[in-house]
C-alpha cells in the first residue's frame, strides 16, 4: 500500500477512507466492500483486462476497472448496479463460450476455480452464445504441472507472476487478439523450457484449471482439504508453507502468503520436491540379525541400542546429526550430550567456517528488497536457496539493481549480472571495473556463502568491503548477508554443536566404536556421509552404527540398528532461518508407519 | 553468436539504436526486426536471440513481437510476398476475385509458399490506399486499381523477369472547383516533387524561423485560437491537448506524429507523407518548439516503406540546411526527428498502443489515466498528433489563427482532407472547408456520383468505425458538429460509399472481421466480443442464422461499447449497431433463409 494523503470517497453509499495512490479496489476492500475480480492478484502489477471489476464513477460516462483506477478524493463509486452486473455476466458468458470450460472434467472443479465460482455467483447455468471450443493443446510435458490452454482465460496472472515474482519471464502471450495464447519460452512445451525453474508460482496464481499441479489433480477440491501452515526445511531461508491434506495424505503444497520471510513464494524444492519426488521411506525400526536388517518393535530396537551403548564402554561414543534437525532436537542433544564424547553435525562443504562464528543476517529478505547493488560471493542461490535467487532476479530486472557475481560455478543468475567472474583475479583492472559498476550504488549488500570461505575468498571479501565502503557514495553499506546452505546449521552451531565437514578425519582422531547418526529427513537418507570411499570402510570397522533416518540409503547398509524419523510435514517445533527468525513447524500429517520425531526418538533412547 | 550479420548491416543497426534513449534501446526492436527480416527473409530462433542479445532483452520479449505484428514471419516466405487487401473498400471493388485468381494461378492457399519458393500470398487488412482499390502489395511495391487480369499479368512479369519493378507514385489528382486546397496546395502544382527545394520555392520553411522568434506559449495560444482539432479520429482540440502537458517535472517531453493511418477507408496521410514531407516536418519542428520537445518520432505504419524512406531523406535534407538538429537556424533550439516503422497492427494507431509499440512492446493500449500528456513515451509527458493535424501548423503560424478560423465553421475550423472510396466515379482525396459542403455534394459533385446504374444505399462518413448514414441522411454538412448531430462522427475522414448492390450483412461481416483481426486481445469484452460478432455474422451471412441472432448481435455490440480499455471496442460496436439498426430488414431476411441447422463450421 502506498502511504499517501488520506482521501474520502463514497462507495455504494458508504463513506470510505483511503490513501492517495490506492486503487478503487483497494479502498473498497479495506472498507469491507467486495468487488468481483479475475485478472487482479495482490502483489502483482494490475492488468485491467478481464473487466470483471468494472465500477461506475459518478461523472464518468464509461465504466472503469476498479483494480487499475486510482481512487480520487470526493468521488462517488457504485460497484453493484444492475448495469454492472449485466456487463460482468456478459464477460463471464464470453469467457465460458470461448474455450472449453466443461467443468466436470476439470481438475479445479468444485471450488478451486475462480471462474467457476464467479459464474455460480452470477447464477450462470447456460450461455447464450454457442461454444467455440477450439481444440487447443494440453501440455503435460512438465514434470510437476500441466498447462491446458483450453481452460485459459488469458488473465496473465501466470505471466506476471513469473516475471514479477520468480523473475525469469518464462511465460508470455503470443499471437494477437482472439488467437492470444500463453507461450513458454520461444513457443516450446513446458518440459523443454530452458528458463523455467519449476517454482510453481504460476500454477498457484492461475485462477482456472489451465495451470494445474499434476500430483494434485483430481484429488478433490482444496477447499475441502485440511490446511496446515508450516515452514519449509529444505534450506535456511525458511519459507512459509501451506500444506493441504486429505485422509492423511498431501494433496498440494503452496506458499504461505502470510509468511514474513517469503510472502507466499517458494522454490521448486519447497513447492514440489519434498512430496512429489518418490523417496523410499523407512517405516519401522530395524535391527541387524545374521547380517540382515529385520523389522522389529520400537521396544526391541531401543533396548538393542541401549545394550550396544553399554557394551561399548571401552572406546569413544560419537553422534553425528543432520543440520536440518529442529531446535527442539538441539535442546534434547544438549541434554544428552554428556553421554557422548563428540557431537557433530555434518554440514555442507566449507560451511563449517560459516558456523564457527555463526551470524544471523537480521531482516536479510527485506534488505534484499531495499538494496540497489548486490554482490554475490561464493553462493549459489538458484541451486540452493531458490527464493533468494528470485529476489535477486527481480531486483535486477525490475529495479535495475547492479549485480556482481564472483562464483566459481556458473548459474542462470550470471545472465543478469553486470559482472560475473568465474575466477576472480585480484588485478587492479578488475577491481576498477567492479568500482565502475557499483559507482552510483548507495545501498549495496554483500551476500556470501560457504564457498567464499577459502583463503582467496576471505581476501576478496576483505577487498570488496573496502571497495564498497568507499564506493557507496555517502549511502550506507548494508550489513553483509551470510547465506548458509544447510537448514538449521547456524542455530545448531550457536547451540554448541560442532560443525563437521571431513568425516573421516573427525572420526579418525580417536577411535570411535559407537556412532549414532541422526540423518533425519535428509533427502539422501544421509548417504552423503559416505561420499569419500574410506568413510564406508571406516564405518564398517566400528562396532556399532545406529542410523536414525527417514529414507533408505547406503547408510542403512552399514547400520546395526535403524530407527525411523518423521519427515518435514510430520514434524512439530521450530527451525531458525538465516535471518535468525525461529519459524514454526506444525505437523500436517501423522507420522507414516512407526516413524517418530527426532527429539522424541532421542529422548526415548537416552531416557 | 551463431548468426552471421554483415558488418554493414550491424553498423546500420547500431546507428538506429542511437535514435532512442540509451536506457530504452529496446525501442529499436521493430527496426531491427525489419532490417534482419529484409536480410535473412525471416526471423527464426537465431535472429530472435541475436536481437535479444543486442538490445539486452530476453528472447521471449522478441518472439512475442513477431507473433503480434503480422509483417514479421518466423518461417521463410516466398521471395515475393503478395499481400492482397481484403478490407471493406477493396472488397466493394472486387478484391475477392483477385485473391481467387492468384491462388488458382499459383496453386497455393493463403500463407503457403509456392514450391519454387518464389511466391507467398496473404490477405492483409486495409493498406490505406482504398481510393485506388482493389490494391495489393508485392514486397514493398503497391499495385493499385487492380483487376484479376492485371494482377495475373503482374505475377507473370515477375515470373519471367525474376524482378519486381519499382512502382512510381501515382499523379496527384487535380482539384475540383468546390475544393479549397491548403495542405494539398503544393503537391497540386505541376512539377512539385516534395524535395526541399520544391517546398522552399513554394514558401516553405518560413513558419519555422517565425516560430523560433516567438515564445512557445505564444505559439500554443495561436494554435488554440485557430481552433484546429485533431484529424486522427477523435477531433480533440490540438491547442488544448498541448496545454495539458505536464511540464517542469524535469523529464524530457516528446512529440509523436501518428502516421499509422490504418482506419479502413482512410488514405489521406499517405498523400501528405509521400508528396509533401517537408510540410509535415516543418509542422513537427514548430510543434516541438511550442511544447518544449527536443525529439519527435514519426510512427509510420509498416506497410508504407516508401513513406518511411521519403521521410528519412527529407529529414536529412532539412538537417543539411540546419532546419533540424543542433542550434536550429542559430536560434538556440535543438530538435531531432526520428522515423519509427510499425509492422502491421491497426492498434498501433491508438495513441497509447502506439506508445507501447514505439517502446518496443506489443501494442497493448494503456489504461487511462494517466494520459500521455502526463505519462507517455518512455514514461515522459508526450503529445501525440496526427499527420494532418501537424501539417496544418506551419500554415497557422504563417497566416495566423484568424485566417485559419476564417475557413470552415465555428467548432470546425480550417480545411479537412476527406478520402472517398467505394463505387463512385471519382474516388480519391479532397480538401475543402469544413462545414461548407454536404455529404451529398461530396458524393455527387466532387466524386461525380455513383458508378453507372448504381443507387446510393448508405455511406460511412469517417472510417469504418463510424456509424453508417442511410441514403436519406446525406444532406448533412461535413463538419464535426453536424455529423455528431446526425448520430455519427467525422472520425478519420474516410468516406466509404455503399451502393444498392452491396450486401449489408457481408459488409458488416467484413468490418467485424477487421476489428476481430486487429483486437490486441488484452481485454475480455473486445477479444471475445469481436470474435463473437464475426462468428455470428458469418453464421447469418451463410444462411445459418436464427431469428434471435439479430438482437443478440446488437446486444453483444452494445455490451462491448464503452467497456474496454481502448476505444477499439467502440470502433467495432458502433458500426455493427448502426448497420443492424438501420438495415435490420436485411439481417432478418438473411436469418429467415435459415433452413439449415447450424453446423460446426458455422458456429
Ligand atoms: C483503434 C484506434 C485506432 C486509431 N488509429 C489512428 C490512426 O491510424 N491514425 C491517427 O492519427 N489516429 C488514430 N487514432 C486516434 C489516436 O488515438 C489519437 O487520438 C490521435 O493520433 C491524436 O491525434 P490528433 O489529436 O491530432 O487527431 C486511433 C484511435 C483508435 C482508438
Ligand atoms: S514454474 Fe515458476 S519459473 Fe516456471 S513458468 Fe511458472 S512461474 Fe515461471
Ligand atoms: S494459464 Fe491461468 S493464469 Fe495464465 S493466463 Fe491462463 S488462466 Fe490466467
Ligand atoms: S527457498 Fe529454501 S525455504 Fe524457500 S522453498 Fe526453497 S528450499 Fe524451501
Ligand atoms: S479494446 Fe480491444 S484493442 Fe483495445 S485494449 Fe481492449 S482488447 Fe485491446
Ligand atoms: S480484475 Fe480488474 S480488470 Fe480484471
Ligand atoms: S486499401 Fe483496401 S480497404 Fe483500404
Amino acid at each position: 500500500m502506498i502511504a499517501g494523503k488520506e482521501i474520502s470517497l463514497t462507495i455504494d453509499g458508504k463513506p470510505c477512507k483511503g490513501a492517495l495512490g490506492q486503487t478503487i479496489l483497494q479502498v473498497a476492500g479495506d472498507n469491507g466492500i467486495e468487488i468481483p475480480t479475475l485478472c487482479y492478484l495482490k502483489n502483482l502489477s494490475p492488468w485491467g483486462g478481464c473487466r470483471m471489476c468494472i465500477v461506475e464513477v459518478q461523472g464518468s460516462p464509461k465504466v472503469v476497472p476498479a483494480c487499475s483506477t486510482p481512487a480520487t478524493d470526493g468521488s462517488t463509486v457504485i460497484t453493484n448496479s444492475e448495469r454492472l452486473q449485466g456487463l460482468r455476466r456478459l464477460t463471464l458468458e464470453l469467457l465460458f463460450s470461448e474455450r472449453n470450460h466443461f467443468c466436470p472434467i476439470c481438475p479445479m472443479n468444485k471450488g478451486d476455480c475462480d471462474l467457476q465460482q464467479q459464474a455460480y455467483g452470477f447464477g450462470i447455468d447456460s450461455i447464450r452464445y454457442p461454444y467455440l471450443y477450439p481444440a487447443l493443446l494440453v501440455d503435460v510435458s512438465g514434470k510437476y504441472f500441466g498447462l491446458d490452454h483450453n481452460r485459459c482465460i488469458l488473465c496473465t496472472r501466470c505471466v506476471r507472476t513469473c516475471d514479477e515474482i520468480e523473475g525469469v519471464h518464462t511465460l508470455d502471450i503470443g499471437n494477437r487478439g482472439v488467437k492470444n495464447q500463453i507461450v513458454v519460452d520461444l513457443n516450446v512445451m513446458f518440459g523443454a523450457s530452458t528458463t523455467c525453474t519449476s517454482c510453481g508460482a504460476c500454477v498457484a496464481a492461475c485462477p482456472t484449471g489451465a495451470l494445474f499441479d499434476k500430483s494434485a489433480a483430481f484429488h478433490g477440491p482444496l477447499s475441502r482439504c485440511q490446511q496446515v501452515r508450516t515452514t519449509c526445511t529444505e534450506c535456511p531461508v525458511g519459507c512459509g508453507l501451506v500444506v493441504y491434506t486429505k485422509d492423511n495424505r498431501i494433496v498440494d503444497v503452496f506458499g504461505d502468503a502470510e509468511s514474513t520471510v517469503s510472502r507466499g513464494h517458494l522454490c521448486r524444492r519447497g513447492r514440489y520436491e519434498t512430496w512429489v519426488e518418490p523417496r523410499p521411506r523407512i517405516l519401522r525400526p530395524m535391527v541387524r540379525r545374521d547380517g540382515h536388517l529385520v523389522p522389529t518393535s520400537w521396544g526391541d530396537a531401543v533396548h538393542t541400542v541401549k545394550t550396544l551403548i553399554s557394551a561399548s564402554n571401552h572406546g569413544q561414543n560419537a553422534m553425528l546429526v543432520s543440520p536440518r534437525v529442529t531446535n527442539e532436537t538441539m535442546r534434547t542433544l544438549q541434554k544428552i550430550g554428556l553421554r557422548f564424547d563428540h557431537i557433530g553435525m555434518f554440514v555442507a562443504d566449507k560451511e563449517s567456517a560459516l558456523c564457527t562464528s555463526p551470524e544471523f543476517s537480521t531482516d536479510a529478505m527485506k534488505r534484499l528488497d531495499d538494496a540497489d547493488g548486490m554482490i554475490l560471493l561464493g553462493a549459489q542461490p538458484s541451486r540452493e536457496q531458490g527464493v533468494v535467487a528470485a529476489k535477486i532476479r527481480v531486483a535486477v530486472r525490475k529495479r535495475g539493481v547492479k549485480l556482481v557475481i564472483l562464483n566459481s560455478r556458473r548459474s542462470d543468475l550470471d545472465a543478469y549480472a553486470d559482472i560475473s567472474a568465474p575466477i576472480v583475479t585480484l588485478e587492479r583492472k578488475f577491481w576498477n571495473r567492479v568500482g565502475e559498476v557499483l559507482g552510483n550504488v548507495k545501498r549495496p549488500v554483500l551476500i556470501y556463502g560457504a564457498a567464499a570461505m577459502t583463503a582467496v575468498g576471505v581476501t576478496i571479501l576483505d577487498r570488496l568491503t573496502k571497495v564498497l565502503t568507499s564506493q557507496c557514495n555517502g549511502g550506507e553499506m548494508l550489513a553483509p548477508i551470510q547465506l548458509p546452505t544447510s537448514t538449521n546449521s547456524l542455530a545448531l552451531a550457536a547451540g554448541g554443536v560442532e560443525p563437521v565437514e571431513d568425516i573421516s578425519t573427525w572420526l579418525g582422531v580417536q577411535p570411535v566404536n559407537f556412532l549414532y547418526v541422526v540423518a533425519s529427513d535428509e533427502p539422501d537418507g544421509g548417504a552423503r556421509l559416505l561420499k569419500e570411499p574410506h568413510v564406508r570402510a571406516f564405518l564398517e570397522q566400528i562396532d556399532c552404527v545406529v542410523v536414525q533416518a527417514s529414507y533408505e540409503s547406503a547408510l542403512t547398509d552399514v547400520a546395526r540398528v535403524v530407527l525411523p524419523s518423521a519427515i518435514w510435514c510430520e514434524k512439530n517445533g521450530s527451525v531458525t532461518n538465516f535471518e535468525g527468525r525461529a519459524l514454526p513447524l506444525r505437523a500436517a500429517l501423522a507420522p507414516s508407519g512407526e516413524a517418530r520425531e527426532d527429539n522424541i526418538v532421542l529422548e526415548t533412547v537416552f531416557a | 553468436m551463431a548468426l552471421n550479420v554483415p558488418t554493414e548491416l550491424e553498423q546500420h543497426i547500431d546507428e538506429v539504436i542511437t535514435h532512442y534513449p540509451q536506457q530504452h534501446k529496446r525501442a529499436a526492436v521493430l527496426w531491427l526486426l525489419h532490417l534482419l527480416q529484409e536480410h535473412f527473409g525471416h526471423l527464426g530462433k537465431e535472429q530472435v536471440e541475436w536481437t535479444a542479445t543486442k538490445l539486452g532483452l530476453q528472447p521471449i520479449n522478441v518472439w512475442e513481437l513477431i507473433t503480434f505484428y503480422p509483417m514479421f514471419t518466423a518461417k521463410p516466405r516466398g521471395k515475393f510476398h503478395i499481400k492482397v487487401c481484403r478490407t471493406l473498400s477493396c472488397e466493394l471493388c472486387g478484391c475477392g476475385g483477385i485473391l481467387e485468381r492468384l491462388q488458382r494461378k499459383l496453386g497455393v492457399k493463403p500463407d503457403e509458399n509456392t514450391s519454387d519458393g518464389l511466391f507467398t500470398i496473404s490477405t492483409v487488412e486495409c493498406l490505406a490506399a482504398c481510393g485506388t482499390g482493389p490494391v495489393m502489395m508485392v514486397n514493398d511495391e503497391l499495385f493499385e486499381n487492380l483487376t484479376p487480369d492485371k494482377a495475373e499479368a503482374i505475377i507473370n512479369r515477375i515470373k519471367t523477369t525474376g524482378k519486381l519493378e519499382p512502382q512510381p507514385l501515382p499523379p496527384v489528382l487535380p482539384a475540383h472547383p468546390l475544393e479549397k486546397r491548403v495542405l494539398l496546395a503544393n503537391m497540386s502544382k505541376p512539377g512539385y516533387k516534395g524535395a526541399i527545394e520544391d517546398y522552399i520555392r513554394e514558401g516553405g520553411y518560413k513558419a519555422l524561423p517565425k516560430a523560433l522568434g516567438m515564445k512557445p506559449e505564444e505559439i500554443v495560444a495561436e494554435v488554440k485560437n485557430s481552433g484546429v482539432r485533431g484529424r486522427g479520429g477523435a477531433g480533440f482540440p490540438c491547442g488544448m491537448k498541448w496545454s495539458f502537458l505536464a511540464k517542469g517535472a524535469g523529464q524530457p517531453i516528446y512529440l509523436v506524429c501518428n502516421a499509422d493511418e490504418s482506419e479502413p477507408g482512410t488514405f489521406k496521410d499517405r498523400q501528405l507523407l509521400h508528396y509533401d514531407p517537408h510540410q509535415l516536418i516543418e509542422g513537427i519542428l514548430v510543434s516541438c518548439y511550442a511544447v518544449g520537445a527536443h525529439a519527435a518520432y514519426i510512427y509510420i505504419r509498416g506497410e508504407m516503406p516508401y513513406g518511411a524512406k521519403i521521410l528519412i531523406r527529407a529529414i536529412e535534407e532539412a538537417r543539411a540546411r540546419n532546419f533540424l538538429g543542433k542550434n536550429i537556424l542559430r536560434k538556440g533550439f535543438d530538435c531531432e526527428i526520428f522515423v519509427h516503422r510499425g509492422a502491421g497492427a491497426y492498434i498501433c494507431g491508438e495513441e497509447t498502443g502506439l506508445i507501447e509499440s514505439l517502446e518496443g512492446k506489443r501494442a497493448y493500449p494503456r489504461i487511462k489515466p494517466p494520459f500521455p500528456a502526463v505519462v507517455g513515451l518512455f514514461g515522459c509527458p508526450t503529445v501525440v498528433n496526427n499527420v494532418e493535424t501537424l501539417s496544418n501548423i506551419p500554415h497557422i503560424i504563417n497566416n495566423g489563427a484568424a485566417w485559419f478560423r476564417g475557413m470552415g465553421v465555428p467548432g470546425s475550423t480550417g480545411t479537412r482532407l476527406v478520402c472517398v472510396s467505394g463505387p463512385v466515379k471519382r474516388p480519391g482525396y479532397y480538401e475543402f472547408e469544413m462545414g461548407k459542403l454536404t455529404m451529398r455534394q461530396l458524393i455527387y459533385d466532387l466524386c461525380g456520383g455513383l458508378q453507372e446504374g448504381r443507387q446510393l444505399k448508405g455511406v460511412v462518413p469517417g472510417g469504418s468505425s463510424m456509424p453508417v448514414l442511410k441514403a436519406d441522411q446525406i444532406d448533412v454538412a461535413l463538419d464535426f458538429e453536424s455529423l455528431r448531430k446526425a448520430g455519427t462522427m467525422a472520425g478519420s475522414g474516410g468516406v466509404i460509399v455503399l451502393d444498392d448492390t452491396v450486401d449489408i450483412v457481408q459488409s458488416t461481416l467484413n468490418v467485424a472481421q477487421f476489428y476481430a483481426h486487429e483486437s490486441c486481445g488484452q481485454c475480455t469484452p473486445c477479444r471475445e466480443g469481436t470474435l463473437w460478432m464475426e462468428k455470428m455474422l458469418h453464421r447469418v451471412k451463410h444462411g445459418h442464422g436464427r431469428p434471435e441472432d439479430v438482437d443478440l448481435l446488437w446486444d453483444v455490440a452494445d455490451n462491448v461499447d464503452g467497456k474496454t480499455i481502448c476505444p477499439l471496442g467502440e470502433a467495432v460496436a458502433w458500426p455493427v449497431k448502426a448497420f443492424v439498426t438501420k438495415y435490420r430488414g436485411e439481417f432478418e431476411k438473411a436469418c429467415k433463409k435459415n433452413g439449415k441447422e447450424a453446423t460446426d463450421e458455422h458456429r
